[in-house]
């Protein structure tokens, strides 16, 4: 009896602590794996915009924590690939190791390391010695495809081009409605029409539409993907999995990844705006902050006034 | 100063009107250099090319160099040039007047006051009820209500917005745009001078303008639309009631 007493105690002891630790984090930090792994769920979700109810603990599945990379959330079954009909999409940096300019055209295929094969998303133009970023997309839908920083062969180069012009993509892939289905007939990059379109055409189309409101918070059961916004250090693009009518869970398909925000990603994760509608509020203040009421009109306005009424 | 109401307000009982006093003669002495509307301020000399920025006086230069370094830190949003010509670094000028005034009376020993000038407040301490200063958001379409209490204590807070039609802030990087989508934004910060120089160039980034402070460490924002819906960073929650 006492032995089980001390074993409970020190369960309880150990999920409790667990539970604080959790809760050390802001309610509504959405911790994001470090580019290399693939993207995982928050422990937590907390969302108010854009018609998304707000999620309690109660309906959202804890999804494993951050360093479980891989980790299935049920040991029974292998989890079902969340992004079935979705694209892996990212850029690479072709490198261009040898003495002359290299032409390669849109779909020219590029080969990861583990096989998996992606597409050029434009004619790309690299200069000799030189590097030129591109949009490349995967041969083929699914989140296996959301790769973490990998390094690309080019398999239509001959083998001795190979080994002195690959890609490389610094950043992991993000899921997204694919752009174009593979390509039916490839043409080599030797014979590439001459003018490469610049790289600068971003190969992401508009996102599925965001999630529909339903009447008193019921929604239709799948996976709906936001649009893809402008969050000024980047774009955010989530994605709602809804199941039983409530929203299951959050995916983040895109965040800022850009080397700038590299401290505000470590330090805050990926901010969740809060929505409310202006209410009065009654009690009292010590002071009032508000926009200057005296805007430059106002003021030469009334410096005009004062002076005609200067003794 | 500068054409706005000042209010300070010290709860040491070492506080005294010398003090108090000492914070209005430097205030007195950032709108005789800046205000803009005095014909015979420095700025209104630099701005009639009376006078070079490299013969100004130092004060004139540091507003100068840091306010080219907000510009860099805020992609160009915060901007000083006038679409008309010349400069108005008011913007910035007002928020570190106040912080520079906050720590006039903390170098007479003080630990518990407020500073604030137009709305733009640096808190210090507890107030008179030993608790965080309970500053109030004014109500951007009603100026006699309040729609948001927050607590603060050794922060910054300043308030960009409209209540005029005709915003006083433009968007530096297309003049014509009118921004009257957002009508408040109102940031909180480590002290008023950051405040008040994000909380001016995020305003003239419209509805982006919450991103930006989302994206600044230490900072929360309260943004409020024309449609009386406020938007907030994660962290704005934890100063309010």
């Amino acid at each position: 009896m006492r032995k089980t007493f001390s074993i409970l105690l020190i369960a309880t002891f150990i999920a409790y602590a667990g539970f604080l630790k959790l809760n050390d984090k802001p309610v509504d930090a959405i911790p994001i794996a470090v580019v290399g792994k693939t993207l995982q769920t928050a422990d937590k979700v907390d969302v108010a915009l854009n018609n998304l109810t707000s999620s309690s603990s109660a309906t959202v599945p804890q999804g494993p924590p951050p360093t479980d990379v891989g980790a299935p959330s049920t040991a029974a079954q292998p989890a079902a690939d969340p992004f079935p009909n979705l694209q892996a999409q990212g850029k690479a940096r072709i490198v261009n190791n040898s003495d002359s300019p290299i032409e390669l055209i849109k779909t020219t295929r590029l080969v990861a390391r583990d096989g998996k094969m992606f597409r050029l998303g434009a004619n790309v133009t690299v200069p000799a010695g030189g590097q030129t970023m591109a949009y490349i997309y995967a041969d083929q839908n699914g989140s296996a495809y959301a790769i973490g920083p990998s390094r690309f062969s080019l398999p239509g180069l001959s083998d001795a081009m190979q080994t002195i012009v690959y890609a490389v993509s610094d950043k992991a892939m993000a899921m997204a409605k694919p752009i174009a289905a593979p390509a039916k007939t490839v043409a080599t990059a030797a014979s590439a029409p001459t003018k490469p379109t610049p790289v600068s055409a971003p190969p992401v189309p508009p996102p599925a539409p965001a999630i529909a409101p339903k009447p008193k918070g019921r929604y239709k059961d799948g996976t709906y993907s936001g649009d893809s916004v402008d969050a000024y250090y980047g774009n955010v693009q989530v994605a709602a999995v809804i199941a039983n009518g409530k929203i299951a869970d959050v995916k983040i398909l895109d965040y800022p990844q850009d080397r700038r925000t590299s401290q505000y990603i470590n330090s805050q994760a990926l901010p969740i705006l809060v929505a409310e509608a202006v209410s009065a509020q009654n009690g009292n203040v010590d002071a009032v902050s508000g926009a200057s009421e005296t805007s430059p009109a106002f003021v030469r306005s009334l410096d005009s006034a004062l002076a005609q009424a200067k003794n | 100063m500068m054409g706005m109401p000042i209010a300070i307000e010290i709860i040491d009982p070492e506080g005294q009107e010398a003090h108090i006093d000492e914070v209005l003669e430097y205030f007195n002495y950032i709108d005789q250099t800046f205000s803009t509307y005095k014909e015979h301020s420095e700025i209104s000399r630099l701005n009639r090319d009376e006078l070079e920025l490299s013969a100004a006086s130092d004060d004139m230069k540091e507003v100068f160099s840091l306010s080219d370094e907000t510009k860099r830190l805020t992609r160009g949003y915060f901007d000083i040039t006038r679409p008309t010509g010349g400069y108005d670094p008011s913007g910035l000028v007002k928020g570190l007047a106040i912080y520079r005034g906050a720590e006039i009376l903390r170098k007479r020993g003080l630990k518990n006051f407020y500073v604030e000038i137009a709305g733009d407040i640096q808190t210090s301490g507890k107030n008179s009820q030993g608790e965080p200063w309970r500053i109030g958001i004014r109500n951007p379409q009603n100026a006699s209500e309040i729609v948001k209490i927050v607590n603060l204590s050794d922060r910054g807070i300043a308030t960009s917005g409209t209540y005029v039609r005709g915003a006083h802030i433009y968007d530096p990087l297309a003049p014509g745009r009118a921004l009257d989508e957002i009508v408040s934004l109102t940031v909180i910060g480590p002290n008023v001078y950051e405040a008040d120089r994000f909380a001016t160039a995020a305003f003239a980034m419209g509805r982006d303008g919450i991103n930006f402070i989302a994206g600044l460490p230490g900072f929360e924002a309260y943004m409020i639309d024309a449609n009386g819906l406020a938007t907030m960073t994660p962290g704005f929650a934890a100063y309010a009631n």
